[in-house]
Protein backbone atom coordinates (compact mmCIF):
# COMPACT_ATOMS: atom_id res chain seq x y z
CA UNK A 1 0.00 0.00 0.00
CA UNK A 2 2.82 2.44 0.95
CA UNK A 3 5.07 1.14 -2.32
CA UNK A 4 2.03 2.11 -3.96
CA UNK A 5 1.27 5.57 -2.46
CA UNK A 6 5.11 5.90 -2.96
CA UNK A 7 4.56 4.97 -6.66
CA UNK A 8 1.67 7.72 -6.99
CA UNK A 9 3.90 10.37 -5.64
CA UNK A 10 6.81 9.67 -7.98
CA UNK A 11 4.54 9.91 -10.94
CA UNK A 12 2.92 13.35 -9.71
CA UNK A 13 6.50 15.08 -8.97
CA UNK A 14 7.46 13.57 -12.94
CA UNK A 15 4.57 14.85 -13.86
CA UNK A 16 4.80 18.25 -12.16
CA UNK A 17 8.62 18.08 -13.86
CA UNK A 18 7.60 17.90 -16.70
CA UNK A 19 4.25 20.25 -16.55
CA UNK A 20 6.62 22.35 -15.90
CA UNK A 21 9.71 21.83 -17.99
CA UNK A 22 6.63 22.08 -20.98
CA UNK A 23 6.02 25.43 -19.77
CA UNK A 24 9.46 26.56 -20.71
CA UNK A 25 9.04 25.62 -24.07
CA UNK A 26 10.44 21.90 -23.48
CA UNK A 27 8.27 19.79 -26.21
CA UNK A 28 10.18 16.61 -25.34
CA UNK A 29 9.09 16.63 -21.81
CA UNK A 30 5.24 17.39 -22.92
CA UNK A 31 5.90 14.50 -25.15
CA UNK A 32 6.28 12.15 -21.92
CA UNK A 33 3.21 13.42 -21.01
CA UNK A 34 1.64 12.57 -24.51
CA UNK A 35 2.99 8.89 -24.51
CA UNK A 36 1.42 8.22 -20.88
CA UNK A 37 -1.68 9.82 -21.52
CA UNK A 38 -2.51 9.18 -25.15
CA UNK A 39 -3.89 5.40 -24.37
CA UNK A 40 -6.83 7.54 -22.33
CA UNK A 41 -7.28 10.26 -24.27
CA UNK A 42 -7.85 8.15 -27.55
CA UNK A 43 -10.14 5.53 -26.15
CA UNK A 44 -12.52 8.74 -24.52
CA UNK A 45 -12.16 10.51 -28.14
CA UNK A 46 -13.36 7.22 -30.02
CA UNK A 47 -15.89 6.22 -27.27
CA UNK A 48 -17.65 9.38 -27.66
CA UNK A 49 -16.92 10.36 -31.47
CA UNK A 50 -17.30 6.66 -32.19
CA UNK A 51 -15.08 6.72 -35.76
CA UNK A 52 -11.44 5.84 -35.28
CA UNK A 53 -10.00 8.55 -37.90
CA UNK A 54 -12.30 10.92 -36.01
CA UNK A 55 -10.96 10.31 -32.86
CA UNK A 56 -7.34 9.99 -33.87
CA UNK A 57 -7.65 13.40 -35.06
CA UNK A 58 -9.84 15.06 -31.91
CA UNK A 59 -6.74 13.49 -30.15
CA UNK A 60 -4.10 14.83 -32.13
CA UNK A 61 -6.05 18.38 -31.51
CA UNK A 62 -6.44 17.94 -27.97
CA UNK A 63 -2.89 17.47 -27.27
CA UNK A 64 -1.95 20.36 -29.21
CA UNK A 65 -4.59 22.33 -27.38
CA UNK A 66 -3.01 21.04 -24.17
CA UNK A 67 0.29 21.86 -25.09
CA UNK A 68 -0.82 25.40 -25.88
CA UNK A 69 -3.15 25.99 -22.83
CA UNK A 70 -0.61 24.20 -19.97
CA UNK A 71 -0.02 27.88 -18.43
CA UNK A 72 -4.13 27.39 -17.32
CA UNK A 73 -3.58 24.16 -15.64
CA UNK A 74 -3.30 25.19 -11.71
CA UNK A 75 -2.73 21.82 -9.89
CA UNK A 76 -5.09 19.19 -9.23
CA UNK A 77 -6.19 16.54 -11.13
CA UNK A 78 -4.37 16.19 -14.57
CA UNK A 79 -6.64 13.66 -15.80
CA UNK A 80 -9.46 15.76 -15.73
CA UNK A 81 -8.05 18.64 -16.78
CA UNK A 82 -7.21 16.43 -19.90
CA UNK A 83 -10.25 15.02 -20.52
CA UNK A 84 -11.87 18.65 -19.88
CA UNK A 85 -10.00 19.49 -23.03
CA UNK A 86 -10.41 15.96 -24.64
CA UNK A 87 -14.08 16.53 -24.55
CA UNK A 88 -14.02 19.93 -26.04
CA UNK A 89 -11.60 18.34 -28.81
CA UNK A 90 -14.60 15.63 -29.38
CA UNK A 91 -17.33 17.94 -29.47
CA UNK A 92 -15.91 20.16 -32.15
CA UNK A 93 -14.89 16.75 -33.96
CA UNK A 94 -18.19 15.62 -34.02
CA UNK A 95 -20.21 18.35 -35.46
CA UNK A 96 -17.33 18.86 -37.86
CA UNK A 97 -18.12 15.01 -38.87
CA UNK A 98 -21.83 15.50 -38.85
CA UNK A 99 -21.74 18.58 -41.38
CA UNK A 100 -19.46 16.21 -43.35
CA UNK A 101 -20.12 13.22 -45.56
CA UNK A 102 -20.42 9.52 -43.18
CA UNK A 103 -17.37 7.89 -42.76
CA UNK A 104 -17.56 4.28 -42.51
CA UNK A 105 -16.82 2.56 -39.11
CA UNK A 106 -15.28 -0.05 -40.51
CA UNK A 107 -11.51 0.60 -41.51
CA UNK A 108 -10.66 0.00 -44.99
CA UNK A 109 -7.74 -0.69 -46.99
CA UNK A 110 -6.26 1.54 -49.53
CA UNK A 111 -8.68 -0.08 -51.84
CA UNK A 112 -11.67 1.22 -49.91
CA UNK A 113 -12.08 -2.92 -48.79
CA UNK A 114 -13.39 -3.75 -45.23
CA UNK A 115 -9.95 -4.96 -43.09
CA UNK A 116 -9.95 -8.38 -41.50
CA UNK A 117 -9.59 -6.31 -37.97
CA UNK A 118 -7.97 -2.83 -36.95
CA UNK A 119 -4.41 -2.88 -36.41
CA UNK A 120 -5.20 -0.91 -33.08
CA UNK A 121 -7.96 -3.71 -31.59
CA UNK A 122 -4.37 -6.34 -31.96
CA UNK A 123 -3.21 -7.74 -29.01
CA UNK A 124 -0.67 -10.19 -29.65
CA UNK A 125 -0.98 -11.84 -26.23
CA UNK A 126 -4.76 -13.01 -27.04
CA UNK A 127 -5.82 -15.66 -28.94
CA UNK A 128 -7.71 -15.83 -32.30
CA UNK A 129 -11.24 -16.37 -30.72
CA UNK A 130 -10.45 -14.07 -27.60
CA UNK A 131 -9.68 -11.10 -29.89
CA UNK A 132 -13.07 -11.68 -32.62
CA UNK A 133 -15.33 -11.81 -28.89
CA UNK A 134 -13.39 -8.64 -27.38
CA UNK A 135 -13.84 -7.01 -31.36
CA UNK A 136 -17.44 -8.38 -30.98
CA UNK A 137 -18.23 -6.81 -27.41
CA UNK A 138 -16.28 -3.51 -28.73
CA UNK A 139 -18.65 -3.09 -32.14
CA UNK A 140 -21.56 -3.90 -29.82
CA UNK A 141 -20.66 -1.40 -26.91
CA UNK A 142 -19.95 1.17 -29.36
CA UNK A 143 -22.87 0.81 -31.72
CA UNK A 144 -25.26 0.81 -28.62
CA UNK A 145 -23.03 4.28 -27.42
CA UNK A 146 -23.58 5.75 -30.91
CA UNK A 147 -27.64 5.44 -30.16
CA UNK A 148 -27.17 7.91 -27.51
CA UNK A 149 -26.99 12.06 -27.50
CA UNK A 150 -23.17 12.93 -27.41
CA UNK A 151 -23.79 14.61 -23.93
CA UNK A 152 -25.18 11.36 -22.60
CA UNK A 153 -22.73 9.44 -24.08
CA UNK A 154 -19.57 11.47 -22.84
CA UNK A 155 -21.25 11.40 -18.89
CA UNK A 156 -21.53 7.45 -19.31
CA UNK A 157 -17.70 7.07 -20.92
CA UNK A 158 -16.55 9.50 -18.29
CA UNK A 159 -17.65 7.02 -15.60
CA UNK A 160 -18.52 3.89 -16.36
CA UNK A 161 -15.67 2.73 -18.64
CA UNK A 162 -12.50 5.70 -17.73
CA UNK A 163 -13.67 5.20 -14.04
CA UNK A 164 -14.31 8.72 -12.84
CA UNK A 165 -16.48 9.60 -9.86
CA UNK A 166 -19.44 12.17 -10.51
CA UNK A 167 -17.53 15.23 -9.40
CA UNK A 168 -14.78 14.43 -11.61
CA UNK A 169 -17.15 14.28 -14.19
CA UNK A 170 -18.85 16.91 -13.82
CA UNK A 171 -15.71 19.53 -13.30
CA UNK A 172 -14.37 17.69 -16.92
CA UNK A 173 -18.41 18.40 -18.05
CA UNK A 174 -18.37 22.19 -16.46
CA UNK A 175 -21.93 21.14 -15.17
CA UNK A 176 -24.11 20.44 -12.32
CA UNK A 177 -23.82 17.10 -10.40
CA UNK A 178 -27.47 17.02 -10.53
CA UNK A 179 -27.42 16.92 -14.50
CA UNK A 180 -24.08 14.16 -14.47
CA UNK A 181 -26.46 12.11 -12.16
CA UNK A 182 -29.81 12.41 -13.94
CA UNK A 183 -27.83 12.04 -17.29
CA UNK A 184 -25.97 8.75 -16.63
CA UNK A 185 -29.17 7.19 -15.39
CA UNK A 186 -30.72 7.80 -18.80
CA UNK A 187 -28.00 6.83 -20.68
CA UNK A 188 -27.55 3.29 -18.86
CA UNK A 189 -31.32 3.53 -19.13
CA UNK A 190 -30.85 3.61 -23.09
CA UNK A 191 -27.77 0.88 -22.89
CA UNK A 192 -29.53 -1.31 -20.98
CA UNK A 193 -32.19 -1.04 -24.04
CA UNK A 194 -29.88 -1.44 -26.67
CA UNK A 195 -27.51 -3.95 -25.34
CA UNK A 196 -30.41 -6.70 -25.22
CA UNK A 197 -30.00 -6.63 -28.64
CA UNK A 198 -26.75 -8.14 -28.97
CA UNK A 199 -26.76 -10.14 -25.81
CA UNK A 200 -25.05 -13.37 -27.11
CA UNK A 201 -21.91 -10.95 -26.93
CA UNK A 202 -21.86 -10.34 -23.86
CA UNK A 203 -19.58 -11.91 -20.89
CA UNK A 204 -21.65 -15.11 -20.05
CA UNK A 205 -22.35 -13.94 -16.56
CA UNK A 206 -23.74 -10.33 -17.99
CA UNK A 207 -26.20 -12.24 -20.47
CA UNK A 208 -29.35 -10.98 -18.22
CA UNK A 209 -29.42 -8.39 -19.09
CA UNK A 210 -32.86 -6.59 -19.07
CA UNK A 211 -34.52 -9.86 -18.31
CA UNK A 212 -35.69 -9.22 -14.92
CA UNK A 213 -37.97 -6.08 -16.34
CA UNK B 1 -45.69 0.73 -12.61
CA UNK B 2 -43.42 2.94 -14.62
CA UNK B 3 -40.24 4.15 -12.21
CA UNK B 4 -39.58 7.52 -12.99
CA UNK B 5 -36.58 9.63 -13.97
CA UNK B 6 -35.69 11.08 -10.66
CA UNK B 7 -36.47 7.28 -9.06
CA UNK B 8 -33.93 5.78 -11.84
CA UNK B 9 -31.32 8.92 -11.03
CA UNK B 10 -31.17 7.78 -7.44
CA UNK B 11 -31.06 4.29 -7.77
CA UNK B 12 -27.88 4.74 -10.46
CA UNK B 13 -26.14 7.31 -7.73
CA UNK B 14 -26.70 4.44 -5.34
CA UNK B 15 -25.59 2.24 -7.22
CA UNK B 16 -22.11 3.88 -7.36
CA UNK B 17 -22.33 5.02 -4.14
CA UNK B 18 -23.01 9.07 -4.79
CA UNK B 19 -25.88 9.28 -2.45
CA UNK B 20 -25.47 11.16 1.11
CA UNK B 21 -26.50 8.26 3.95
CA UNK B 22 -29.78 9.59 4.86
CA UNK B 23 -30.66 9.34 1.06
CA UNK B 24 -29.05 5.75 0.91
CA UNK B 25 -31.49 4.75 3.55
CA UNK B 26 -34.53 5.90 2.19
CA UNK B 27 -33.88 4.50 -1.15
CA UNK B 28 -33.13 1.40 0.75
CA UNK B 29 -36.43 1.34 2.97
CA UNK B 30 -38.43 1.98 -0.52
CA UNK B 31 -36.80 -0.56 -2.15
CA UNK B 32 -37.68 -3.12 0.36
CA UNK B 33 -41.03 -3.40 -0.75
CA UNK B 34 -40.64 -2.80 -4.05
CA UNK B 35 -39.43 -5.21 -6.74
CA UNK B 36 -39.49 -2.97 -9.37
CA UNK B 37 -36.79 -1.27 -7.87
CA UNK B 38 -34.98 -3.95 -7.14
CA UNK B 39 -35.12 -4.96 -11.18
CA UNK B 40 -33.80 -1.28 -11.68
CA UNK B 41 -30.95 -2.00 -9.27
CA UNK B 42 -29.87 -5.03 -11.46
CA UNK B 43 -30.01 -4.19 -14.37
CA UNK B 44 -28.27 -0.79 -13.66
CA UNK B 45 -26.02 -3.19 -12.00
CA UNK B 46 -25.59 -5.01 -15.30
CA UNK B 47 -24.57 -2.46 -17.29
CA UNK B 48 -22.07 -0.72 -15.00
CA UNK B 49 -20.44 -4.27 -15.08
CA UNK B 50 -20.73 -4.82 -18.94
CA UNK B 51 -19.11 -1.38 -19.94
CA UNK B 52 -16.22 -1.56 -17.33
CA UNK B 53 -16.01 -4.51 -19.67
CA UNK B 54 -15.27 -1.89 -22.40
CA UNK B 55 -12.19 -3.41 -24.45
CA UNK B 56 -9.56 -0.07 -24.01
CA UNK B 57 -7.93 0.02 -27.62
CA UNK B 58 -4.75 0.33 -28.42
CA UNK B 59 -3.44 3.65 -30.11
CA UNK B 60 -3.19 3.75 -33.83
CA UNK B 61 -0.27 5.57 -33.72
CA UNK B 62 1.82 7.93 -31.17
CA UNK B 63 0.33 11.48 -31.06
CA UNK B 64 4.02 13.09 -29.82
CA UNK B 65 4.20 16.63 -30.82
CA UNK B 66 6.34 18.03 -33.56
CA UNK B 67 7.39 21.55 -33.32
CA UNK B 68 6.16 22.38 -36.15
CA UNK B 69 2.48 21.40 -35.15
CA UNK B 70 2.77 23.74 -32.47
CA UNK B 71 5.56 26.80 -33.31
CA UNK B 72 3.89 27.20 -36.78
CA UNK B 73 3.38 31.13 -37.27
CA UNK B 74 -0.39 31.86 -36.83
CA UNK B 75 -1.77 31.46 -40.57
CA UNK B 76 -3.24 34.15 -41.37
CA UNK B 77 -7.27 34.16 -42.02
CA UNK B 78 -7.89 34.33 -45.71
CA UNK B 79 -11.30 35.96 -44.74
CA UNK B 80 -9.77 38.49 -42.05
CA UNK B 81 -9.48 41.32 -45.09
CA UNK B 82 -13.25 40.89 -45.60
CA UNK B 83 -13.90 40.79 -42.06
CA UNK B 84 -11.98 43.90 -40.87
CA UNK B 85 -13.69 46.07 -44.13
CA UNK B 86 -16.97 44.92 -42.67
CA UNK B 87 -15.97 45.72 -39.35
CA UNK B 88 -14.67 49.01 -40.75
CA UNK B 89 -17.82 50.26 -42.49
CA UNK B 90 -19.94 48.61 -39.33
CA UNK B 91 -18.37 51.36 -37.32
CA UNK B 92 -18.60 54.19 -40.33
CA UNK B 93 -22.28 53.59 -40.58
CA UNK B 94 -22.79 53.77 -36.67
CA UNK B 95 -20.81 57.23 -37.03
CA UNK B 96 -23.09 58.44 -39.93
CA UNK B 97 -26.44 57.28 -38.54
CA UNK B 98 -25.37 59.38 -34.59
CA UNK B 99 -24.19 61.94 -36.71
CA UNK B 100 -27.44 62.11 -38.95
CA UNK B 101 -29.78 61.62 -35.57
CA UNK B 102 -27.46 64.42 -33.87
CA UNK B 103 -28.14 66.97 -36.88
CA UNK B 104 -31.59 66.03 -37.19
CA UNK B 105 -32.23 66.63 -33.13
CA UNK B 106 -30.17 69.94 -33.14
CA UNK B 107 -32.21 71.17 -36.31
CA UNK B 108 -35.46 69.94 -34.83
CA UNK B 109 -34.03 72.05 -31.63
CA UNK B 110 -33.46 75.41 -33.30
CA UNK B 111 -36.37 75.65 -35.84
CA UNK B 112 -38.47 74.99 -32.34
CA UNK B 113 -36.84 77.71 -31.22
CA UNK B 114 -37.70 80.12 -33.68
CA UNK B 115 -41.58 79.31 -34.14
CA UNK B 116 -42.58 76.80 -31.18
CA UNK B 117 -44.10 74.15 -31.74
CA UNK B 118 -47.75 75.42 -29.93
CA UNK B 119 -47.67 78.12 -32.61
CA UNK B 120 -47.51 76.00 -35.46
CA UNK B 121 -50.78 73.21 -34.20
CA UNK B 122 -52.66 76.43 -33.46
CA UNK B 123 -52.15 77.61 -37.08
CA UNK B 124 -52.76 74.30 -38.78
CA UNK B 125 -56.05 74.14 -36.62
CA UNK B 126 -57.18 77.21 -37.44
CA UNK B 127 -56.33 76.57 -40.82
CA UNK B 128 -58.82 73.44 -40.91
CA UNK B 129 -61.48 75.50 -38.91
CA UNK B 130 -61.06 78.20 -41.66
CA UNK B 131 -61.83 75.67 -44.65
CA UNK B 132 -64.63 73.98 -42.36
CA UNK B 133 -66.29 77.81 -41.70
CA UNK B 134 -66.26 78.23 -45.27
CA UNK B 135 -69.71 77.05 -45.96
CA UNK B 136 -71.22 78.35 -42.64
CA UNK B 137 -70.19 81.75 -43.98
CA UNK B 138 -72.41 81.55 -47.23
CA UNK B 139 -75.65 81.68 -45.06
CA UNK B 140 -74.86 84.12 -42.51
CA UNK B 141 -75.00 86.93 -45.19
CA UNK B 142 -76.59 89.30 -42.93
CA UNK B 143 -73.06 89.30 -40.53
CA UNK B 144 -71.41 89.53 -44.09
CA UNK B 145 -72.30 93.10 -44.81
CA UNK B 146 -71.50 94.24 -41.37
CA UNK B 147 -67.65 92.85 -41.94
CA UNK B 148 -65.07 95.59 -41.75
CA UNK B 149 -63.02 95.19 -44.50
CA UNK B 150 -61.02 98.24 -43.29
CA UNK B 151 -60.12 95.85 -40.63
CA UNK B 152 -57.88 93.66 -42.60
CA UNK B 153 -55.87 96.61 -43.96
CA UNK B 154 -54.99 97.09 -40.27
CA UNK B 155 -53.45 94.25 -39.51
CA UNK B 156 -50.22 93.66 -39.09
CA UNK B 157 -47.97 92.38 -41.43
CA UNK B 158 -47.57 88.73 -41.45
CA UNK B 159 -44.52 87.63 -40.15
CA UNK B 160 -41.96 86.15 -42.12
CA UNK B 161 -42.22 82.08 -40.43
CA UNK B 162 -45.97 82.25 -40.90
CA UNK B 163 -45.79 83.19 -44.14
CA UNK B 164 -43.87 80.17 -44.86
CA UNK B 165 -45.96 77.73 -42.98
CA UNK B 166 -48.82 78.35 -45.28
CA UNK B 167 -47.36 76.35 -48.28
CA UNK B 168 -48.52 77.19 -51.98
CA UNK B 169 -50.47 80.82 -51.18
CA UNK B 170 -50.15 83.65 -53.76
CA UNK B 171 -48.89 86.20 -52.08
CA UNK B 172 -51.51 88.45 -51.86
CA UNK B 173 -53.70 86.17 -49.70
CA UNK B 174 -51.00 84.61 -48.28
CA UNK B 175 -50.87 87.94 -46.29
CA UNK B 176 -54.69 88.37 -45.56
CA UNK B 177 -55.01 84.69 -44.66
CA UNK B 178 -52.03 84.74 -42.49
CA UNK B 179 -53.22 88.19 -40.85
CA UNK B 180 -56.56 85.76 -40.07
CA UNK B 181 -55.05 83.22 -39.02
CA UNK B 182 -52.26 84.81 -37.10
CA UNK B 183 -55.27 86.92 -35.26
CA UNK B 184 -57.03 83.79 -34.49
CA UNK B 185 -54.34 82.06 -33.18
CA UNK B 186 -52.86 84.96 -30.73
CA UNK B 187 -56.38 85.35 -29.41
CA UNK B 188 -57.11 81.60 -28.95
CA UNK B 189 -53.75 81.88 -26.85
CA UNK B 190 -54.90 84.48 -24.93
CA UNK B 191 -58.43 83.74 -24.54
CA UNK B 192 -58.64 80.05 -24.43
CA UNK B 193 -60.86 77.26 -26.20
CA UNK B 194 -63.76 78.95 -26.02
CA UNK B 195 -62.66 81.98 -27.86
CA UNK B 196 -61.54 79.64 -30.92
CA UNK B 197 -64.96 78.41 -31.32
CA UNK B 198 -66.54 82.17 -31.26
CA UNK B 199 -63.71 83.37 -33.89
CA UNK B 200 -64.58 80.40 -36.46
CA UNK B 201 -67.36 82.57 -36.95
CA UNK B 202 -65.69 86.09 -37.71
CA UNK B 203 -62.96 83.84 -39.80
CA UNK B 204 -65.79 82.73 -41.58
CA UNK B 205 -67.14 86.16 -42.31
CA UNK B 206 -63.95 87.13 -43.09
CA UNK B 207 -63.51 84.42 -45.88
CA UNK B 208 -67.09 84.92 -46.75
CA UNK B 209 -65.82 88.06 -47.52
CA UNK B 210 -62.51 87.12 -49.93
CA UNK B 211 -65.24 84.52 -51.52
CA UNK B 212 -67.46 87.38 -52.89
CA UNK B 213 -64.01 88.50 -54.79
CA UNK B 214 -62.12 85.00 -56.06
CA UNK B 215 -62.94 82.64 -53.11
CA UNK B 216 -61.40 79.33 -55.84
CA UNK B 217 -57.99 81.20 -56.30
CA UNK B 218 -57.18 82.11 -52.71
CA UNK B 219 -57.01 78.63 -51.71
CA UNK B 220 -55.53 77.48 -55.01
CA UNK B 221 -51.51 76.52 -54.62
CA UNK B 222 -49.69 77.52 -57.04
CA UNK B 223 -47.80 75.86 -59.62
CA UNK B 224 -44.42 75.42 -58.33
CA UNK B 225 -41.53 76.89 -60.68
CA UNK B 226 -38.83 74.45 -61.08
CA UNK B 227 -35.82 76.10 -59.56
CA UNK B 228 -33.29 76.68 -61.72
CA UNK B 229 -30.49 75.75 -59.75
CA UNK B 230 -29.89 72.84 -56.86
CA UNK B 231 -29.98 73.80 -53.72
CA UNK B 232 -26.56 71.25 -52.54
CA UNK B 233 -27.10 71.83 -48.79
CA UNK B 234 -31.01 69.93 -49.58
CA UNK B 235 -29.17 66.77 -50.92
CA UNK B 236 -29.21 64.52 -48.05
CA UNK B 237 -25.88 63.14 -48.04
CA UNK B 238 -25.71 61.46 -44.17
CA UNK B 239 -28.42 59.53 -46.04
CA UNK B 240 -26.57 58.45 -49.03
CA UNK B 241 -23.54 57.99 -46.89
CA UNK B 242 -25.45 55.91 -44.71
CA UNK B 243 -26.92 53.51 -47.29
CA UNK B 244 -23.42 52.82 -48.83
CA UNK B 245 -21.63 51.97 -45.49
CA UNK B 246 -24.68 50.12 -44.24
CA UNK B 247 -24.59 48.28 -47.67
CA UNK B 248 -21.16 47.93 -47.74
CA UNK B 249 -21.19 46.17 -44.23
CA UNK B 250 -23.62 43.28 -45.01
CA UNK B 251 -22.12 42.63 -48.22
CA UNK B 252 -18.04 42.59 -46.93
CA UNK B 253 -20.00 40.40 -43.91
CA UNK B 254 -21.59 37.87 -46.45
CA UNK B 255 -18.94 37.49 -48.62
CA UNK B 256 -16.87 36.70 -45.29
CA UNK B 257 -19.20 34.19 -44.71
CA UNK B 258 -19.95 32.64 -48.28
CA UNK B 259 -16.04 32.57 -48.05
CA UNK B 260 -15.45 30.77 -44.80
CA UNK B 261 -17.97 28.16 -45.37
CA UNK B 262 -16.40 27.40 -48.76
CA UNK B 263 -13.47 26.89 -46.83
CA UNK B 264 -14.91 24.74 -44.45
CA UNK B 265 -16.21 22.51 -47.22
CA UNK B 266 -12.71 22.43 -48.42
Amino acid sequence: MAAAAGGVLIRDMDLKDRISKSLEGDLDAFNQIVLEYQGLVYNQAYRVIGEPDAAADATQDAFISAYKKLHTYRGGSFKSWLLRIVSNACYDEYRRRKRQPVVPLTPETDQGEDLESAPWLEDPAENPEEFAQRKELSAAIQTCLNRLDVEFRTVVVLIDIQGMDYASAAAVMDSPLGTIKSRLARARKGLQDCLREFKELLPRNLRHVGEVV
Amino acid sequence: MKISNRDLAQISAYLDGELSQRDSNKLETRMEGNPEFQAALEDLKTVKAVLSHTPQLSVPRNFTLKPELVESPQRQSPTRGYRLAAAALSFLFIGVVVLDIGSGVLRGGLSAAQAPKADEVMLEAAVEEMEEAAPLAKEQTVEEEIAPAAEMEEAPPAPEYLATGVEGESAEMEGEATIAVQDEADRASENGEDAVGEESLDLGNELSQDEDTEPEEAWMPPEQEPSPTVDISRIPWLRILEIIFGLGAVGFGAAAWIRHRKIRKG
